[in-house]
């Protein structure tokens, strides 16, 4: 029966009427012949339909003059991975150049391969693939992303460690936890502390810079980089300083101006982590304050930075991109709200500080003072000084410091540091157990008194030398050479001590 | 306001995520504002989410959300495809489960359990996006098998057969056994295999010696129909206008001679079997050579195998190398390390084959899409894969997108079938 039709042509039609209509204009004949119509068996390649996606989800291909193709299209970024960049992404291209005349997208950001902590490409045989929900489930989405971005460059492998959405619950926690310590505090109507005041310009132009840079980022798909920008903005300069520095005393109130500046900071901050983690931002704006129904943190506006006047800024070259000395490059300058670099100072500062405190067993409730050593008269001390007195506050409050005064020499026994080329000391007479620190002393020189016979002894010995590569002599005699002079300084110290 | 004193965030995720849900906040319509818009890469239609779907969607819902807060038009259209290959491989084998063969069945029967799949399982991944948070426009929930999106892709192929860029014809193919399906190349993965090369005796017509012959694939001799040698080999010089008969199959071949072949691999003498092997289909087009197809869509050979007929590849090779041993054929075996495509969805050593396929001429539509990227009218980021990019657009290929399976767009081309008369008959 087969035989009985034979094939003399193929037509391409949408359905069997308009192929036999084509039919009959291609074979004239056999209008009055009988004829039937075989459609191939085959089917398209997948791709061949996502080819179109672009255009095919605003039904741009059927009806290419409708509205909302001509207000979606071309869509912005497409965000896939490098496997299908011919399957998918060069196809795409080709047909929004066939069918609009127009690029489909105007950015592909490739993401790497997910691989686990080993570099080993994840699969069921492995055994190597974490369920998404079960980490959603043990760390929430917003961890899980964060876990994500951390380990995700724009096109290169990322290796997966589920510590990273530890790492993302525990900043979750950490928002969590800085919302509670706010809001814990009671707004009254006192004066505003000068740190409260200081730190708040400060925090301000903290967040201003950091906008900049995340904006910046965003624009070259530096996404994870933003996230870092945002999460050390978080971390180290709302919660570590800002909040430490205007925290009130237990169960004192807060002034309300800093209150309402930082429950202002709060909100900015929660709008800026939005995009990255959105449900705990949702959850904490909605407590923020008092919301109405159908408010949401998700149609608010991402902040902008603040605008500074050329007085309030100091010139800064990006340090990744170092001009030769002699040269600026004009493109790498970045101009930065000039507190930010005297607050650098005063953080310093409040470090050396405490280091002391550890060093010298000195607690942090007992207050001590600071004295800056000025060696110079007060017409060029300004010139030769990086201290300046308006920070004093924040030094007092967060190193608890007593009282800051310049004086004309060092003290003695004090301990001093040096910031940029300010020489400070902190005088430890009142704190010092003289027994205790012979003591200490006594078992620190043994130490290396033992240290130093045993590497003497290797150099005494001839074999050793003899056969010793020039490196490890070297070494073994700057070992002896570090060994005795630090044994002539803790002499020197125990002597101090007892006279 | 009472502050929980740790975060939870299952209960604190489903309660907003119905909040936006509820006040349309993911929904966009075209306005006055400027608009942003990204397309899901749809995931197959049955798939489930896996890590590299966190990755890339999680960056898609940063972008889309800080857009929006920018105050634009946001509209990140979800949806899924239809993964004709692996959906049907999925069906075929949940079937055969069943104890129900896919030949069993009508297209319109088997076509029913897809369906019954794809709605039973579709859409799953989807409900997953949502607890990453992913704040697409479902109301625009798109498959590239529905109405809208076949329609177009019917209307595509149409348009681009009357512009004369599909044709169809007969080309080596990348056959995949297992899917009984053509792919494209962009399908085939080149792993690095460990096998072994056999170096054969053709017996010389009519004389007393042999010609040797290397080759990583002894099962197809059945295939054979010449033997190449490079005409300035010095080797085998003797060979020139002489026939050979192909071991075990007994064909009497000719000795051909083109410089394609390479001296100083194995003996410098070539097996052609132009119907699996793309150079040797060449060879075969240049020499005007027979070409037979030795092998079933499943792998197995036909009855051009002779008593090897309805044995699978592998397995006749493995026992003709005993009987090549048997019947003194066999000069030496040696383990050779070579590149073999494997099927990117069936991970079986792909077939090349010659077969009636569809293909969409590609070298016209390439260039207004590699001036796009050269330009950066198209950025791609990291800019590094604008070269892997150029490479493969300066090199294209014509697209087969035939392939033989039911799941899926079918090819929207009729034949006419004309009654014979009856004195034809």
């Amino acid at each position: 029966m087969a035989n009985e039709y034979k094939n003399i042509g193929v037509v391409v039609a949408e359905d069997e009427a308009k192929a036999r209509e084509l039919a009959l204009q291609k074979f004239p004949h056999l209008n009055d012949r009988e004829f039937s119509l075989r459609q191939d068996e085959d089917t398209l390649d997948t791709w061949f339909s996502s080819w179109l996606w672009p255009i095919s989800v605003f039904d741009g291909i059927k009806n290419p003059d409708n509205e909302e193709i001509k207000y979606y299209y071309p869509t912005n970024d497409l965000v896939t991975g490098p496997d299908i960049i011919f399957f998918w992404v060069a196809r795409m291209i080709m047909a929004g150049y066939e069918y609009r005349g127009k690029e489909c997208f105007n950015n592909v950001y490739f993401t790497g391969i997910v691989r686990d902590k080993l570099g080993r490409k994840m699969s069921k045989q492995l055994g190597n693939s974490p369920d998404p929900l079960e980490l959603i489930h043990k760390y929430g989405a917003d961890g899980v992303r964060m876990g994500l971005m951390l380990s995700a460059p724009a096109g290169n492998d990322i290796l997966f460690d589920e510590s990273l959405c530890e790492q993302g619950r525990n900043f979750c926690n950490k928002i969590w936890n800085a919302f509670r310590l706010v809001k814990s505090w009671e707004a009254v109507d006192i004066p505003q502390p000068e740190e409260c005041e200081i730190i708040t310009e400060w925090f301000e132009a903290k967040l201003s810079v950091a906008i900049t840079n995340i904006n910046d980022l965003f624009s070259k798909y530096r996404i994870s980089e933003a996230l870092m920008e945002v999460y050390k903005l978080f971390w180290d300069d709302f919660s570590s300083e800002y909040l430490e520095t205007i925290k009130p005393e237990y169960q004192k109130p807060i002034d309300s101006k800093t209150y309402e500046n930082t429950i202002n900071f709060f909100d900015k901050l929660l709008r800026l982590l939005h995009p990255f983690m959105p449900f705990i931002t949702e959850e904490l704006w909605q407590q923020l304050i008092v919301r109405s129904e159908g408010e949401s943190i998700m149609i608010q506006e991402i902040p902008v930075p603040k605008e500074y006047n050329t007085k309030e800024l100091s010139m800064s070259s990006s340090s990744k991109n170092n001009a030769p000395a002699g040269y600026y490059n004009f493109d790498d300058i970045n101009y930065t709200p000039t507190i930010i670099y005297e607050f650098e100072d005063t953080q310093d500062i409040v470090s050396n500080i405490r280091t002391i405190r550890q060093q010298k067993s000195i607690s942090n409730n007992i207050p001590v003072t600071l004295e800056i050593i000025d060696n110079y008269d007060d017409e060029n001390y300004y010139i030769h000084s990086s201290y300046d007195p308006r920070f004093d506050s924040v030094i007092k409050k967060r190193a608890n410091v007593s009282d800051i005064k310049k004086v004309d020499k060092k003290s003695d026994n004090v301990v001093s540091f040096f910031v940029k080329i300010t020489e400070y000391s902190v005088p430890i007479d009142a704190f010092i157990n003289v027994e205790e620190e012979l003591a200490k002393l006594e078992a620190d020189l043994k130490y290396h008194q033992g240290f130093l016979q045993s590497v003497a002894a290797k150099l005494a010995n001839e074999n050793f030398v003899a056969k010793a590569p020039t490196q490890v002599l070297e070494l073994e005699r700057k070992k002896q050479a570090d060994a005795e002079s630090k044994i002539k300084s803790i002499e020197e110290a125990m002597a101090a001590y007892r006279s | 306001m009472e502050i929980a004193s740790t975060y939870s965030p299952n209960e604190v995720e489903n309660k907003w995520y119905e909040y936006w849900m509820a006040h349309g906040f993911f929904h966009s319509e075209p306005d006055e504002r400027e608009p942003y818009t990204i397309v899901i890469p749809p995931p197959n239609v049955t798939g489930v989410l896996h890590m590299g779907h966190m990755l890339n969607n999680t960056i898609q819902d940063i972008l889309v959300r800080r857009a929006r807060m920018m105050g634009k038009n946001a509209c990140w259209v979800p949806g899924t495809d239809h993964a004709s290959i692996a959906t049907e491989a999925k069906v075929v084998a949940k079937l055969a489960q069943e104890g129900i063969k896919k030949t069993d069945l009508t297209r319109e029967q088997f076509l029913e359990h897809v369906w019954e799949w794809t709605h039973k399982h579709g859409g799953i991944i989807l409900e997953q996006l949502k607890k990453l948070g992913a704040s697409c426009d479902w109301e625009r929930t798109a498959f590239t098998m529905d109405e809208k999106r076949s329609e177009s892709v019917i209307k595509v192929f149409i348009d681009l057969y009357n512009k004369g860029l599909i044709y169809r014809g007969v080309r080596m193919v990348n056959w995949d056994p297992a899917a009984k399906t053509a792919l494209s190349d962009e399908e085939v993965i080149h792993k690095e295999q460990q096998g072994k090369l056999y170096y054969l005796r053709y017996m010389i017509e009519g004389e007393k010696g042999y010609a040797v012959v290397a080759t990583t694939r002894p099962e197809t001799i059945f295939g054979d129909t010449a033997v190449c040698i490079n005409p300035n080999d010095p080797k085998n010089q003797h060979l020139k206008g002489k026939k050979v008969i192909v071991p075990i199959v007994n064909r009497i071949v000719p000795i051909i001679e083109d410089d394609y072949v390479d001296i100083e691999f194995g003996t410098g003498c070539l097996k052609v079997t132009p119907a699996h092997d793309v150079n040797d289909y060449m060879l075969g087009e240049k020499y005007g050579l027979e070409t037979l197809d030795i092998f079933n869509d499943d792998g197995t050979l036909n009855a051009h195998g002779q008593q090897y007929e309805g044995k699978d590849r592998f397995e006749v090779r493995k026992q003709i190398e005993k009987d090549l041993e048997a019947a003194g054929l066999m000069e030496k075996v040696e383990p050779y390390e070579n590149k073999v495509g494997f099927s990117e969805r069936t991970n079986v050593p792909i077939e090349p084959k010659l077969s009636m396929q569809w293909f969409l001429k590609m070298s016209d539509l390439a260039k207004p899409a590699l001036n796009a990227v050269e330009s950066s009218e198209i950025k791609f980021f990291p800019p590094k894969f604008k070269n892997t990019y150029r490479h493969w657009m300066e090199n294209i290929k014509d697209w087969n997108i035939s392939r033989q399976l039911w799941w899926g767009h079918r090819i929207p081309a009729w034949y006419v079938m004309e009654k014979r008369e009856t004195s034809e008959l």
